[in-house]
């Protein structure tokens, strides 16, 4: 897949990809909660909160209270845009 | 997850008489070249007799989808191709052990890897190889945009014509290779076989050439608005942190990113990482043994067209290396509220019709 845009195609993502080593499963699953975190403070201002999935991918809750689930980080992006929600970029400046 | 019993899929590019069609000519014939277990792919051949090697002839047929992002551009002439080949392989008593496509000359490479990572039948039986670029030694360096992108897209490059380059000798070549994509291996025309048959395998080349970079800001040509960034700094702290920043990077400017590489420590699996992407297509990251002793810095390399490199180095101090950068401002005080430029909210429009 185009592997951001999350466009085409399923399965792992990129960022879960690589040599996990003996305990891959835990080790996703550490990095998906680490993931989390981190974006949700990231869109704090957002008041979206990110929430490791189990098994693999995201909880995404709106302030609304709808929620929805996503397989990896190129998806919650796309998600932001479908509902209109402004994007962080890394090059806007601080 | 990919294993490494699928086949390599090599590429070989350059811009409208570069010579790749002799690169491969010689590789074909010669005694040192490709045996019999390699495939070729091109989009036109020549007059060598390779009745004993796999060769398959087709033209370009690219599905674009509606998102307008090459990226996301399906080749779906190499679908069918590669299955078929794949078929061949399983039928010959000798199974292929590496295939080699050659672009045609105004090809960008994007949607063949995008080709190659987005097919699940082609996941189970390929992965992507090296990218080779045939650099024209004559050219002036006012590089049409397709030249550079197949350039920036390069794992290594080969400077051809070296015979006919009177006013460009080879060291003015290597330089503007350099300047344009600094992670790049050069190498000599007689060594492009084996040269691809020892990145079937996952080797530390591509990983000592970053390391060995200096940090740099390179401009490509007057005629351009490419410029290279070599970024030596502190490893990631997290490969999260890694991911989100760099998700969010290629996912907004992700046209502009005509390549990055990236060697990073890994400090909760400890090992080292490589990643490597063409626009918005990533590579699936890749960890190495490296054994380099107690040096932890990260080579970060991006080849951009439009972007300032500076912005970038600063992104990655604030998102990434927040915790260790005095003057960073955490992750969770970033406010991007009306910050999505134009351009973003237009790839990301397009791209909204063909998400799900």
């Amino acid at each position: 897949m185009c592997s951001l845009c999350g466009a085409l195609g399923r399965g792992l993502s990129w960022e879960q990809h690589g040599d996990l080593g003996d305990n891959g499963r835990w080790q996703l699953r550490r990095e998906a909660m680490e993931t989390a975190a981190a974006l949700s403070d990231l869109l704090a201002p957002r008041r979206i909160k990110v929430a490791a999935n189990p098994d693999h991918g995201f909880v995404v809750a709106f302030p609304t209270g709808g929620a929805e689930i996503v397989q990896s980080l190129g998806e919650i992006w796309h998600l932001l845009l479908r509902r209109k929600i402004p994007l962080p970029d890394p090059l806007a400046g601080l | 997850m990919r294993t490494r019993s699928t086949i390599p899929v090599h590429i070989l590019t350059g811009f409208l008489g570069s010579g790749k069609t002799t690169l491969l000519n010689h590789a074909l014939t010669s005694s040192s070249g490709f045996g019999a277990d390699t495939a070729i792919v091109v989009n036109e051949f020549g007059d060598v007799a390779l009745d004993q090697m796999f060769i398959q002839e087709r033209s370009e047929e690219t599905l674009v989808l509606k998102s307008g992002c090459i990226c996301c551009s399906i080749r779906t002439d190499l679908v069918s191709t590669l299955t078929q080949l794949a078929a061949m392989s399983d039928a010959r008593e000798r199974p292929l052990k590496r295939v080699v496509i050659e672009t045609s000359g105004i090809s960008d490479p994007a949607p063949i890897l995008t080709t190659l990572g987005s097919d699940f039948r082609l996941l189970t039986r390929f992965h992507l190889g090296a990218i080779v670029c045939a650099v024209d030694a004559t050219d002036d360096g006012s590089a049409r945009t397709e030249a550079v992108a197949q350039l920036a897209a390069a794992d290594a490059c080969i400077i051809t014509k070296l015979d006919l380059a009177e006013r460009q000798p080879e060291s003015s070549a290597e330089q503007c290779v350099h300047r344009l994509n600094p992670g790049a291996a050069i190498i000599p025309s007689n060594r492009f076989a084996s040269w691809i048959e020892s990145r079937d395998a996952p080797n530390r080349d591509m990983a000592d050439i970053l390391a060995s970079l200096k940090p740099q800001v390179a401009a490509f040509s007057s005629g351009h608005s490419v410029r290279s960034l070599v970024l030596r700094t502190a490893s990631p702290t997290s490969w999260p942190r890694f991911a989100i920043w760099l998700s969010a990077l290629i996912f907004a400017h992700g046209d502009r990113i005509l390549r990055m590489k990236g060697l990073l420590y890994d400090q909760a699996r400890d090992t080292w990482l490589a990643v490597h992407g063409v626009r918005r297509f990533l590579h699936p990251p890749e960890h190495l043994q490296l054994g380099r002793g107690s040096m932890r810095d990260a080579s970060l390399v991006f080849i951009v067209d439009g972007l300032d490199p500076a912005l970038i180095e600063r992104s990655y101090r604030q998102w990434v290396l927040a915790e260790s950068d005095p003057d960073a401002r955490p992750l969770a005080k970033i406010d991007a509220a009306d910050l999505v430029p134009e351009s973003t909210a237009m790839a990301l429009a397009m791209n909204e019709g063909v998400a799900r």
